[in-house]
């Protein structure tokens, strides 16, 4: 070993070594006083927001139906509203274990026992019409899933010849990412010569985890909305029943799409191609 | 790194209960990085009370860029540095402080009898005089790589410095320990960390 190799070792184990004894009134004084920061940092900044946003939802018809989706799906979870074979669920707490969920769910779909889907909102009135909560946004994926023949090699030029590159994901199942623009993923779309397999969409509150399932492959979304409404963060988990990956942090545009190609899980030797269009539909 | 993402939206949204799961989730690793960062360790639970109390306020506009763990170690790291300028600047004494580990920090004793723990204490002290000797933005990379476990690029990134200057101090800050080390240590302290190493798993 080298020198320095043997220094970093050193000082790798006499780091791991150290271990900080903490106190009880220590984790009491903090999270008292983090927790009362925290409280008092939101009510401030509630109440400079609050005026404004009530009086834009409560002037403009299609916002204000938009606000009360919202609070819907808040109530209710997300809403599934595509077709096919297709199961959703909602996960209120994502956890780590995000993948073994999704494989729990591929497995009940191939094996007949679907779950429920979660409610759908009941249809609103206006005198029953639940309080507008301006904090939580919707967003809406459509995804779009493809078996792409080996013949079929439209599609991937298409995107060479747009210069999109895609990033590896995960080696086993052996998964690619591209992030597109609406105009770019229209141009993808356009190339293929097949048909999407199932065409889903999900609709959920932000910072909740939906999760939604075929018989060949589930996925988990969880995006949150850029303060400007402009740019949807996603963080996806896939399974196909044998193994998962994650990409943990994707960047859309409103109205962008993610595009994701999984090789080697069908067993004729198509690619999956999963197009992953991203919508708040509040600015619509 | 989901889990991350949901508490800190809701974290954003005002729930108190999300910001004690951080805290309890990294409270710990956050502990170590102090206590390796601070010339006087009975600042550790100042340095993490501030942090906390500083993240706190960032609720409603906080944006996460990476890991939540390598921000908050960040921070950490950063308020160990100012703690030891400002007690360096108000006493003359501080400079001298002792670097042996206060009763807040301990080391696990060997199994290997007293003798080697002995040794693990004395090879201990050496490596805390040796590591408050390096300038703090060397000490800080090589306690947020090898203990938080940060990879390079993210120490750049949240440090707003270049990858190649947070790997460069890296390997000057390894050199410098080195050379103040070389001689300290005897065969036997060598010996007996390459034996350590082959127990751990």
């Amino acid at each position: 070993m080298s020198k320095s190799k043997n220094t970093e070792r050193l000082v790798e184990k006499y780091l791991e070594n150290m271990h900080v004894r903490h106190r009880a009134e220590m984790d009491r004084r903090i999270t008292r006083d983090s927790t009362g920061a925290m409280e008092e940092a939101h009510r401030a900044r509630a109440d400079s927001v609050r005026a404004g946003v009530g009086r834009i939802i409560m002037m403009h018809k299609t916002r204000r139906v938009a606000a009360i989706l919202v609070v819907a799906l808040v109530l209710a979870g997300a809403v599934g509203l595509g077709g096919g074979s297709v199961a959703f669920s909602q996960a209120g707490h994502a956890v780590s274990s995000t993948l073994a969920r999704l494989k729990e769910m591929i497995m009940e779909i191939r094996s007949g026992q679907v779950r429920d889907q979660a409610p759908l909102p009941p249809a609103s009135d206006e005198a029953e019409e639940p309080a507008p909560n301006p904090d939580i946004r919707a967003v809406m994926c459509t995804a779009r899933f493809f078996n792409i023949p080996v013949s079929e090699q439209a599609v991937w030029r298409s995107l060479k010849d747009q210069g999109i590159e895609l990033i590896k994901a995960s080696s086993a199942p052996e998964a690619y990412y591209a992030t597109l623009t609406r105009e770019q993923g229209e141009r993808v779309e356009n190339a293929l010569t097949v048909g999407p397999i199932t065409s889903p969409r999900i609709l959920v509150g932000e910072g909740n985890e939906a999760m939604i399932g075929t018989e060949a492959f589930a996925l988990a979304w969880l995006p949150t909305i850029s303060t400007d409404g402009t740019q949807i963060e996603s963080s996806f988990s896939f399974h196909d029943g044998e193994n998962g990956f994650e990409i943990p942090s994707v960047t859309a545009d409103e109205g962008g799409v993610i595009l994701v190609r999984v090789k080697g899980i069908v067993p004729t030797g198509e690619d999956i191609l999963i197009l992953l269009r991203i919508e708040c539909p509040q600015t619509q | 790194m989901i889990e991350d993402r949901v508490l800190v939206w809701r974290f954003n949204r005002g729930d108190p209960a999300a910001l004690c799961r951080i805290y309890e989730k990294y409270r710990d690793p956050l502990l170590k990085v102090a206590a390796a960062l601070l010339n006087d360790r009975s600042g550790i639970e100042d340095v993490l009370h501030d942090v906390f109390v500083d993240f706190a306020q960032t609720t409603g506009r906080f944006r996460l860029k990476g890991s939540l763990k390598g921000y908050l170690s960040i921070c950490v790291a950063n308020r160990a540095r100012d703690m030891n300028r400002t007690r360096q600047r108000h006493s003359a004494a501080a400079k001298n402080v002792s670097p042996v580990p206060d009763e807040a920090v301990s080391r696990p004793a060997g199994s290997d009898g007293p003798e080697h723990t002995a040794m693990s204490r004395e090879l201990t002290a050496k490596l805390d005089a040796a590591m408050a000797e390096l300038p703090d933005e060397q000490r800080e990379i090589i306690v947020l790589h090898l203990q938080g476990r940060l990879p390079f690029r993210e120490i750049a990134r949240l440090g707003e410095i270049s990858i190649n200057t947070a790997m460069s101090r890296y390997r000057y800050g390894l050199d410098k320990l080195r050379s103040i080390l070389n001689g300290e240590l005897n065969d036997e302290q060598v010996k007996e960390h390459r034996t350590s190493r082959r127990k751990v798993p």
